[in-house]
């Protein structure tokens, strides 16, 4: 049998030889523990995010609003301090691409914490990577704040835990923003969520909302697959059932999808969105004008004049102004580099009680910014806005009005089982 | 469920069902007769949308010079494809795994080029302007720009047909496929016939991708997407059979439809995958195949 | 295949010391790692390696030596994964043995019932069969089945324990050996296996199944157990992901699992055993390296895959391990070649 034709002309011995000292160059590199100059001076933050695959329309956005954050305390100190820096040290951001999937996170968690050397864990958006990277860090006793996942499990027993802080909003709080809709248009509503726990966790805090302020009347509940391509069919079934509004509680591809398709389709019913986005309002263009949706952060807030330069600042930083989870991953990075500042060093126990303890009063989002002792969730406020077209912001979340009690659905501190996992050791 | 319900359901199916029907065309030739297991396909349907929504459409604004270029485009590189890649492994008596393994690796490759050119965020085409709107007729509301997909898949598909069966393209195909030298001693230019009918098939799925652009979107995982459900239409129509694959598509597509609706999309889609392994089972030759390249 | 027998001795000789040297320098490498002060870092990259090593050579039966182009091998090492997952989340097994056996007995089974499925279809129309059965576990995993699967969450806090209450697997130090050991026993069973007469009627099935069903052999039911057989070990790698990662999550159900195993075996090279693990140890050494330069690290595998297909279609052990006899036998003493 003929003998195996090497590639193109080059003689096998000289492939083999290159692709060699290649490999071995490269793995020296790799496999030398890494160095840099100021290896001892430097905060080190892993900034772990959902860069590729099903979320990435807001992991990227996530990722730019801490890579913001970093910049502006490395070149002036930010809010956090009057020096460049946080502790009068370099913030460093290193970023690792989770691809949206739990084994490449939770890998990329382990190289960020034993490779990289970080003092904190900071990103995040799929629950279940979160999960898995809350399991980890729990061992490794390294802190862990949460920048992106809404699903409130992560907080419940027994993933919740003293090294880990939920930074943004959850289901309980952002359904309330429903509200408004429910009391203008009235109380027969349409539930479409995404097919898993964060979905039914959305229809069932919308339900819970909603029966708060007039008679609920469940006109038909669905679970379409994440990031389905088609919702002609549930679209169909939103039209006969004829509801006073849709709660809609789907996120990645599907929320322009479903809100476009819909729209094409010729379902002229009001509609409320879980969260507003700004990419996926983009997405879906005009078809999302008058659509209401929750949010946390304004560019324009009357009780925060601070958020709108931010606003600038992320407009000249990426091209486009920032919607919520810009805002959410910058205010965490500012939250971190804060506590770390107050507490003085970046021993991981005194992080955690820094981060326990802090009232973060000139952050973005809200007034004051802080954590729940028992279960490390964060609280702040709740708007409820509407996207309307504006010259400059274009698909703009306007207020309509703010939540009087954000805090209503929420299960109370002593009550969460989580508790006993905040104790130290 | 009310009349008008069943008639939306009724044209959701047959919409999502044409975008099946007109990447299945292509499939069902190459896979059917040619014997070739391209993995590949669905990165004509993505470049197509890719390239109406980022570069025909931001520069010229005319859609229909997009599916016109999508159409090009595609053939040319399907084309390409064929004639670089897979006729040296079919003329090197390779197996037939070997072409899965290339053309997957071609797909996963266009796929990151996608990604790094234009990032993998999903978007939203626009409809034309003279198709947006709805149409209304007694009680049923339907999108124009959807009627418009389900006629134009019609038109290509009679036009396909005629190529195929009147004028012996069809039969030449299958020559080709059960005795290449005979056929070639009388005459034929075998290669390049397959060539092109493979580069048609091609230029067909990126026209395919500009159509449902604005309705399914547009996002690098295009490429693996619906290549399941292809191979479930065309199996089921019946290996190399166009008629097969029209009416494979509209059934399955209704399926779909109803299935979401009524059950869950779950269910539909594992319903579907049954079916799929029953035919494979009991009837690998489907609704109209002819050859026997299953089994 | 030729046997000049002095060049085969001469060879299977080389192929013994390749072994060994191979085995050495893989149980040494983690004690270099603990130098480093990422030791533990390292380790588990290897460990991964391994897993997806073991994984990859599982499929090389299946594909490399039966001819059977699966493309769903993902379900036996899925499969194995989950029922791990809950024995010990669930019935609160802690024995690392006994929950890598539960993984083992639903792997060979699902691969059994998935076997038989293809087992009567054309070669063709396997890669679909296949593809379809492992899809539809992955979703019935992610709709929850009676609360056992927990969607697309996963089942998270499988802890490492002490093997046989005795070699504690915590330390990624000690799950290493753990690893290894398994790999290294579950290679010298194929090993066995392939070169038995079960190994014969396999290849025959490859080259001519016509051939293989008029020697009077039922060509159905030995596919079955090649199936089941190559889902046993892909099981045993999927077992080992659930303790090594401590969590379990839909894609270990995915295609692109099913499609990594082909892959790394093309990579490798098919019929080889070795080449297999060698071609995962590459892939993850890829990502690592790459990943942090460029997110669509990707490209280069979709490319190499393209290259290697084309021009290298034997893979990339039968060139290494050629050269590496090519330089201790003088190049006129070779007259047999392998097929």
């Amino acid at each position: 049998m003929a003998e195996q034709k090497g590639c193109n002309g080059i003689s096998r011995r000289s492939f083999i030889k290159l692709a060699s000292g290649g490999v071995i160059a490269v793995s020296a590199n790799w496999f030398l523990p890494k160095f840099s100059w100021s290896a001892g001076d430097e905060i080190r933050i892993g900034g772990i995010f959902e860069l590729s695959g099903g979320l990435s329309t807001i992991g990227v956005e996530q990722a730019k609003g801490a890579e913001l954050a970093v910049k502006q305390i490395n070149a002036t100190g930010g809010v956090v301090s009057n020096k460049p820096g946080a502790l009068g040290r370099p913030v460093k951001l290193i970023l690792e691409d989770t691809e949206s999937k739990v084994a490449t996170g939770l890998a990329k968690a382990k190289k960020l914490v034993e490779r990289d050397k970080v003092h904190i864990l900071n990103g995040i958006v799929m629950s279940s990577i979160s999960m898995a990277i809350q399991e980890y860090i729990k061992e490794q006793k390294i802190p862990f704040v949460n920048s992106g996942s809404g699903n409130e499990e992560i907080v419940h027993p027994p993933h919740c835990g003293r090294y880990f802080f939920k930074g943004t909003y959850g289901n309980p709080q952002i359904v309330l923003a429903a509200q408004y809709g429910a009391k203008k248009h009235g109380g027969r509503w349409y539930f479409i969520a995404d097919n898993y726990s964060w979905g039914y966790n959305c229809t069932k805090f919308f339900k819970q909302a909603i029966e708060r302020v007039v008679k609920l009347e469940v006109a038909g509940e669905d679970y379409p697959p994440f990031n389905s391509d088609n919702y002609a069919p549930y679209i169909t079934k939103i039209k006969s059932a004829n509801p006073d509004g849709v709660a809609i509680g789907v996120c990645g591809g599907g929320y322009a999808r479903f809100i476009k398709q819909a729209r094409q389709m010729g379902l002229k019913t009001f509609f409320h969105h879980n969260f507003y986005s700004r990419p996926d309002v983009k997405a879906a263009g005009d078809t999302s004008l008058g659509m209401t949706a929750g949010t946390n952060f304004l560019i324009e807030n009357p009780k925060i004049p601070r958020a709108k330069k931010f606003a600038e600042d992320f407009k000249a930083f990426t091209g486009d102004y920032p919607g919520g989870t810009g805002a959410d991953g910058f205010n965490s990075i500012e939250v971190i580099c804060k506590a770390i500042h107050e507490a003085g060093s970046t021993d991981p126990e005194k992080i955690v009680d820094a981060l326990e303890n802090i009232a973060f009063k000139e952050g973005i989002i809200t007034p004051v910014y802080q954590f729940r002792k028992c279960d490390h969730m964060a609280t702040f406020g709740v708007h409820t806005i509407e996207v309307v077209q504006d010259p400059k912001y274009q698909y703009d979340s306007k207020l309509i009005e703010e939540v009087k009690d954000p805090d209503q659905l929420l299960t109370p501190c002593g009550k969460t089982g989580c508790e006993e996992s905040m104790k130290k050791g | 469920m009310t009349l008008e319900f069943f008639f939306m359901q009724m044209l959701n199916g047959l919409t999502i069902g044409s975008i099946f029907i007109l990447l299945s065309s292509g499939l069902t030739i190459v896979f059917g007769l040619q014997g070739i297991t391209n993995c590949a396909h669905g990165v004509f349907y993505m470049l197509g949308a890719y390239l109406a929504i980022k570069v025909v459409m931001p520069l010229a604004g005319n859609y229909w010079l997009a599916l016109v270029i999508a159409f090009l485009f595609n053939f040319g590189l399907g084309c390409l494809m064929e004639y670089t890649g897979i006729r040296f492994l079919v003329q090197n008596k390779r197996e037939g795994t070997h072409v899965l393994v290339l053309t997957l690796g071609f797909a996963i490759l266009i796929r990151e080029l996608v990604k790094i050119t234009w990032g993998a965020v999903p978007q939203l085409a626009e409809a034309p302007a003279i198709l947006q709107g709805t149409l209304t007729v007694g009680s049923v509301t339907y999108p124009v720009y959807w009627l418009f997909v389900i006629a134009f898949t019609a038109a290509i598909m009679a036009t396909l047909g005629f190529l195929f069966m009147r004028t012996g393209l069809g039969i030449l195909v299958q020559s080709i496929t059960m005795n290449s030298e005979v056929t070639q001693a009388l005459g034929t230019n075998a290669p390049r016939i397959n060539t092109a009918v493979f580069g048609l098939g091609t230029g067909i799925a990126g026209i395919a991708g500009v159509l449902s652009s604005p309705i399914l979107g547009v996002e690098p995982n295009m490429v693996f997407d619906l290549l399941i459900v292809l191979f479930v239409v065309i199996i089921f129509g019946g290996l190399g059979s166009l008629l097969g694959v029209v009416v494979s598509g509209v059934i399955v597509g209704m399926i779909i439809s109803f299935g979401t609706a009524l059950m869950t999309g779950m269910i539909a889609k594992i319903l579907a995958f049954v079916v799929m392994i029953a035919i494979l089972l009991v009837r690998p030759l489907g609704l109209f195949g002819k050859t026997g390249i299953l089994d | 295949m030729e046997k000049n027998s002095l060049s085969f001795l001469r060879r299977s000789a080389w192929g013994w010391i390749g072994g060994i040297l191979l085995f050495l320098g893989a149980a040494l490498l983690p004690l270099l790692f603990e130098l480093s002060s990422e030791a533990s870092y390292l380790q588990y990259t290897a460990v991964r390696m391994m897993i997806l090593g073991l994984y990859a050579m599982s499929f090389d039966l299946l594909f490399g030596f039966t001819g059977i182009f699966s493309f769903g091998h993902a379900a036996a090492f899925g499969a194995s994964a989950y029922a791990s997952a809950i024995f010990f989340t669930r019935f609160q097994v802690t024995e690392p043995m006994i929950v890598i056996l539960g993984g083992l007995a639903l792997a060979v089974l699902v691969s059994v019932f998935v076997g038989y499925l293809s087992s009567r279809v054309g070669s063709v129309a396997v890669f679909l069969v296949t593809f379809a059965s492992t899809e539809v576990m992955q979703l019935i995993a992610f709709s929850n089945p009676a609360g056992l699967t927990n969607g697309e969450n996963g089942i998270s806090g499988i802890k490492r324990t002490a093997v046989l209450g005795l070699f504690s697997v915590k330390p990624e130090l000690n799950f290493y050996y753990f690893t290894l050991l398994i790999l290294v026993v579950s290679y010298f069973l194929l090993r066995k296996t392939v070169n038995s007469p079960l190994g014969d009627v396999f290849q025959g099935i490859r080259g001519n199944a016509e051939r293989v069903r008029f020697l009077g052999y039922n060509v159905e039911q030995y596919k079955i157990v090649s199936f089941a057989i190559s889902g046993l070990f892909a099981g045993a790698a999927g077992s080992l992901n659930a303790l090594h990662e401590g969590t379990v999550a839909p894609e270990v159900l995915s295609w692109f699992l099913s499609g990594d195993a082909v892959l790394f075996t093309v990579l490798g090279g098919p019929g080889t055993l070795i080449g297999p693990i060698l071609g995962a140890s590459i892939i993850v050494l890829v990502q690592e390296i790459l990943s942090d330069f460029l997110r669509e690290w990707l490209v280069f595998v979709g490319m190499s895959y393209v290259v290697l297909i084309l021009f290298l279609p034997k893979g990339l052990f039968p060139m290494f391990s050629r050269i590496f006899q090519n330089r201790v036998n003088r190049p006129s003493n070779l007259s047999a070649t392998t097929k």
